[in-house]
């Protein structure tokens, strides 16, 4: 009787420390998921500003002023334009 | 020594008390200890939510999770208005005090404040407990900031909205308040759905202030929902430049113009000269908020000669060969006398829309009843307040018909006494593109399987001989030769309007063209209006017309809309060597 209760208080202690093993283990891992959420947002902030940052660059004005100074286009003259038919008529987006 | 010794004795040892006051004190001393571990039990055991609570609330936070606002795009996706975080600095005026000078400074060159009036103002502030610093600042110079550790500083997250479109989507995107509420446009229109919901989540903190466990499920925030609005970032800054270029060139005061999707009433293109850069806020105010598009009505003039003479056929009172005598170009209603600006005889119906005869127009209107008309104009949506939903479209202005005097029901013929907006104006014009439906203008981008709403106003055959008037009107005898595309049938009716200012018309003018492209399978309609043109010409077939020309032209390359006024296919073949121009944008 004796030695029962000895193996179960020993039993009893071993699952207490496991217990608080565990706790800890859980709250690390809860605190790396955290950090990584946290990294999560800012890629996905740095995704929207790169696409702010796209849309910018690639706007009508910007596309329009680069054409005519830094690539010296113009818009082709009116005798100039040329029409061209694809086969089953023209693509409508 | 027989006597006993005795070492020591106390009465009171030797009083013989009654054994029951021994047992007294034991037994309260008993029931002492068994109150205290009742009440041990009963914390601990039976009511121990209050104590969990309490402790919890030493270590639990609530967190707000912030919704973001939804984005705007365009039809083909592009970015129109986004929200990115952005933090917000404040400061505690009692600690701040205790901050090192040159730290300050430091903070005033990361935030671009200037650092004398920036350090006065916190001496000011010394008793205030939050005072925002400045707003809406970028994360990266945020981070910088609270780098400095400064006593007092403290950060708060909110988002900042961008406008990479700046200008050219001004009017029609609008903008939002500081606290990011829609205040104009699109952005107040449709506020209900951009705005998100926050959520919190309950999380327990270690002592280091790290979150080591969430206490109950947490509330996630519901972002605002993204809106494809219908307008066409390309289009609009073809429709934008060109407007510009038109009003520099004509002196005007104003300009708007608006292009819709012929068959689906969709906008693909709002402008408005003068406009503003929403991403500056210190802009925002005054005259350049004005959309002139939705907010402001006009007298459209003789832009609205088709649709009385288009009734007026749908009922049978003429053809297009009636023959009709406009005389010397004057006619007398009572008192009022309606002028041509020419005298042109004898004149078929088709004539007089070609020529834009006011005589004309107003011979064959009178015909009508009242009645009839004003109910025309309703099905058309003048006097109606637009089913689009943007702030503060006006309804314009159709006086009731059983007011109308003979003459007033003449000049509504040829758009005087009668003020719509640009919107309504280039959205009846539907009627003409879709064989006698009107089809009401939308903001949100149509998708596949949406239905088209639509109701007929006139007969089929109506409208197809008003679109062959309409392109006549743009043809070398029309009154808009100006308005003609290089490989696409165009047609379309200038306006040129008095303005009236007290109740009185004075020498000032609108000049208007709306027209659809191309004619043979109408793709969009353009309306221009150019407000007090004041460079020498204001006649809407000359100040206008040239604007619908240079923007169809660009608007139908851009959307791939095959030519049809190039002769023959022959003539087409012998141009697939050059492989570029079809898709140029400019």
């Amino acid at each position: 009787m004796g030695r029962l209760n000895i193996l179960l208080l020993a039993l009893v202690i071993f699952c207490a420390m496991l217990v608080v093993e565990q706790q800890h283990a859980a709250r690390t891992l809860f605190v790396a998921l955290g950090q990584e959420q946290q990294a999560e947002h800012q890629i996905e902030v740095a995704f929207t500003r790169l696409q702010l940052q796209q849309v910018a660059l690639a706007k009508g004005e910007r596309v329009d002023e680069v054409a005519r100074t830094r690539l010296d286009m113009n818009p082709p003259a009116p005798g100039s334009v040329v029409f061209m038919q694809l086969e089953g008529g023209f693509q409508r987006e | 020594m027989s006597k006993a010794v005795r070492f020591g004795g106390s009465e009171l040892l030797e009083m013989r008390l009654p054994a029951w006051r021994s047992r007294f004190v034991l037994v309260c001393i008993f029931l002492a200890f068994g109150g205290l571990i009742a009440r041990a039990a009963y914390l601990q055991v039976i009511s121990n939510d209050f104590l969990q609570e309490q402790g919890a609330k030493r270590l639990e936070r609530t967190l707000p999770l912030q919704a973001s606002r939804g984005s705007l795009l365009d039809r083909n996706m592009v970015v129109l208005a986004q929200s990115v975080p952005a933090q917000a600095v404040w400061y505690d005026g009692r600690r701040i005090v205790d901050a090192k000078d040159e730290d300050l400074r430091k903070l005033a060159a990361v935030l671009g404040l200037k650092p004398d009036r920036m350090i006065a103002q916190m001496r000011k502030d010394s008793k205030r407990a939050f005072v925002y610093l400045d707003r809406q600042v970028d994360s990266d110079v945020a981070a910088k900031a609270k780098a400095l550790k400064i006593p007092g500083l403290g950060f708060v997250t909110e988002s900042k909205r961008y406008y990479p479109q700046g200008e050219t989507m001004a009017h029609l995107v609008g903008f939002t308040s500081i606290e990011d509420k829609g205040q104009e446009g699109v952005e107040l229109a449709f506020n209900d759905r951009l705005t998100g919901e926050d959520g919190e989540r309950n999380v327990l903190r270690d002592r280091l202030g790290n979150v080591i466990e969430d206490i109950r499920e947490l509330r996630p925030p519901v972002n605002g929902q993204d809106l494809v609005l219908s307008v066409d970032a390309d289009v609009q800054y073809i429709v934008l430049s060109e407007l510009k270029k038109a009003v520099e060139q004509h002196k005007a005061k104003a300009a708007a113009a608006v292009v819709l999707d012929a068959k689906t009433g969709e906008l693909l293109a709002m402008a408005n000269i003068p406009t503003y850069d929403p991403n500056n806020r210190g802009q925002l105010h005054g005259e350049k908020l004005r959309n002139r598009v939705f907010t402001d009505m006009f007298e459209p003039g003789s832009t609205l000669k088709p649709f009385g003479v288009a009734l007026a056929m749908d009922q049978g009172k003429v053809k297009a060969s009636t023959k009709i005598d406009t005389g010397n170009g004057r006619m007398s209603i009572g008192p009022a006398t309606i002028s041509d600006t020419k005298p042109h005889g004898v004149m078929t119906v088709e004539e007089i829309i070609q020529k834009s005869s006011n005589v004309g127009t107003s011979k064959i209107v009178l015909e009508l009843e009242r009645k009839d008309l004003w109910d025309f104009f309703n099905l058309l949506g003048f006097g109606q307040t637009p089913s689009i939903a943007f702030p503060g479209s006006v309804a314009g202005r159709v006086r009731p018909w059983n007011k109308w005097r003979p003459i007033e029901q003449a000049t509504m013929s040829y758009g005087h006494g009668i003020s719509v907006s640009l919107i309504q104006l280039a959205q009846s014009y539907t009627i003409f593109a879709n064989k006698g439906h009107f089809v009401p203008a939308s903001l949100i981008k149509r998708g596949p399987q949406d239905p088209v709403v639509s109701h007929r106003v006139i007969g089929e055959k109506v409208a197809d001989s008003m679109l062959h008037m309409l392109e006549l009107a743009s043809g070398p005898e029309g009154t808009a030769i100006k308005a003609q595309v290089q490989g696409y049938r165009v047609a379309g009716k200038t306006g040129t309007a008095h303005k009236q200012e007290g109740g009185r018309y004075v020498n000032k003018y609108v000049s208007s063209y709306v027209g659809l492209a191309p004619v043979s399978d109408p793709r969009v309609i353009v309306a221009i209006m150019v407000d007090e043109p004041k460079g020498g010409v204001y006649y809407g077939g000359l100040v206008a017309a040239p604007v619908f020309s240079t923007i169809t032209k660009s608007v139908l390359t851009r959307l791939n809309v095959q030519p049809d006024a190039i002769e023959s296919t022959e003539q087409l073949r012998k141009f697939v060597a050059a492989p570029s121009a079809a898709g140029s944008r400019l």
